[in-house]
């Protein structure tokens, strides 16, 4: 079957999946106010946040992130530390 | 988790009461293994199941990628747009039958692990199979992932989630998790 190539990102993929990432931890804290299934399936995809920050903390560790793309990826985890107990609590 | 009706999968009262949703049910409350035959029952069902059809909100993300104007769509179309225009896991030209075929696949593929469990008070099946054994090489996007996860609730007897993860210990699974194979 299929081998699994992974493409080196380029600045738009950063970008793409900074501002994918920082819609996602900012909505958590509005959750109790989206539609329940929305949540659910929020919820149920976890992981998928949790392996975009990671692909997102390993790039800018390669080097692949401008300053502009770090600080962003900073701010999103400020808002990880903020609000990862809330989002744990309900997985 | 509110599991009132409604709140999750297909409204089909005849998939609800399908003897092997309700044997997965049973299994979970009981915590007991499941017989040989009764695990082919299992891997049958999530072999042909059917993705979650009801129509959702579109977040944000999604957005741009649905039809324009369109603040909800129905729930496989949003999350083949997810797993495909969002996070590139699958190719952007897959369609919604090829999608759902890959993760029908996944319970048929022999070394695919299987659970079944309890998550947010709903009784959940879990098959998680390496990607590169399930998915086609011309459905994958840019940004694969090792695992292929699916997720089907017996509840409402259809798949509610596929995705792609990094390694196991990513995937949430329940501590009370009873394992097929």
């Amino acid at each position: 079957m299929a081998t699994l190539k992974v493409k080196k990102p380029t600045s738009a993929d950063v970008d793409h999946f900074l501002d994918v990432a920082l819609r996602e931890w900012q909505l958590i804290p509005e959750l109790d106010s989206c539609d329940p299934l929305f949540v659910e399936s929020f919820l149920t995809d976890w992981p998928v946040v949790e392996d975009r920050l990671a692909r997102l903390d390993r790039w800018e560790q390669e080097g692949l992130m401008t300053p502009i793309q770090s600080e962003k990826l900073s701010k999103i985890h400020r808002l990880e530390a903020k609000y990862r107990t809330l989002v744990e609590s309900k997985l | 988790m509110n599991r009132s009706r409604g709140s999750r999968g297909g409204d089909n009262e005849a998939l609800r009461q399908h003897p092997t949703d309700q044997l997965i049910r049973n299994l979970i409350a009981q915590g007991r293994a499941p017989s040989d035959a009764e695990t082919v029952d299992i891997i049958d069902r999530l072999s042909t199941a059917q993705f979650d059809s009801r129509v959702v909100s579109v977040p944000e993300t999604v957005r741009p990628h649905a039809p324009q104007g369109v603040p909800r769509w129905d729930a496989l179309s949003l999350h083949l747009a997810q797993r495909a225009a969002v996070d590139s896991q699958w190719a952007t030209g897959v369609t919604a039958d090829m999608f759902v075929g890959d993760l029908q696949a996944a319970a048929r593929h022999p070394s695919a692990r299987i659970a079944i469990y309890e998550a947010r008070g709903a009784p959940i099946a879990l098959v998680v199979a390496d990607t590169s054994d399930v998915v086609p090489a011309e459905h994958l996007g840019a940004h694969p992932e090792p695992l292929l996860v699916v997720v089907y609730s017996a509840d409402w007897g259809v798949i509610v989630s596929g995705y792609q993860a990094s390694s196991f210990d990513r995937i949430r699974i329940g501590d009370n998790a009873l394992w097929l194979r």
